[in-house]
């Protein structure tokens, strides 16, 4: 089972530079994301901010997609849970990696908190794919050189 | 509308025939709930078919990771 993190989301939805990536992963393991609290308010801003003039239609599609529940469907998540679980995990690398944020802990507590196996994100220059890695999700696309020395 | 008066080949329809008898129904209105249920059936919802919809709407790709970008201006860091 895979999480996707918004940036994969997103490409999926808003077409950025990471869109063909995304399309080749989804047309080759058509993977069915678990969509979170944590995902409503980026895609948001995604698309009313990149895209404002589909915005509205392709917010449509996403939210009959989750109503399908066959691509994307709402995830059952206590989102305490999740925060408590991001918060240890905070504690425990926050002075390793003093630019982890906030919303890269609470994605990755997330994913844990879904049982996923596969990490998708796009957010190659922040510490959240590293992070995922710590917690033993495979992570796609692989880890740049950059991030496996973040790991060092 | 007419819509079932379709043509099978006879094993196809002695077998069909045998089907709908089984089931404690005549031809026809075994038929009749295929057709129903079928019609009833969500369409199948994939990527591929999104990604063809994604196409259609012509939208402009932006030259950047919408997201990462997003995060990075969002201010923390």
């Amino acid at each position: 089972m895979s999480y996707a993190d918004t940036s994969f989301i997103a490409a999926a939805y808003a077409v950025d530079v990471n869109t063909p990536d995304a399309r080749r992963y989804m047309a080759e393991e058509e993977p069915r994301l678990p969509f979170t609290f944590l995902h409503w308010p980026e895609v948001a801003k995604a698309l009313w901010t990149n895209h404002p003039a589909l915005a509205e239609a392709v917010w449509e599609e996403l939210k009959d997609a989750l109503a399908d529940g066959q691509t994307l469907y709402r995830a059952e998540l206590d989102a305490d849970a999740v925060a408590q679980r991001a918060a240890g995990l905070m504690r425990h690398y926050a002075h390793r990696w003093p630019k982890l944020r906030a919303i890269d802990v609470m994605h990755v507590s997330a994913a844990v908190e879904c049982h996923a196996k596969t990490f998708l994100s796009f957010d190659t220059r922040s510490y959240q794919r590293v992070l995922a890695h710590t917690q033993k999700l495979k992570v796609w696309p692989a880890l740049t050189s950059e991030e496996t020395a973040k790991l060092k | 509308m007419t819509l079932l008066q379709t043509r099978v080949d006879e094993k196809t329809a002695r077998n069909f025939v045998r089907a709908a008898k089984a089931r404690g129904h005549t031809p026809y209105s075994l038929l009749q709930e295929l057709v129903k249920d079928a019609a009833a059936q969500p369409k199948r919802r994939t990527w591929k078919k999104h990604f063809e919809w994604l196409d259609s709407l012509g939208m402009k790709p932006v030259p950047y990771g919408i997201v990462a970008r997003q995060r990075e201006e969002d201010g923390e860091r």
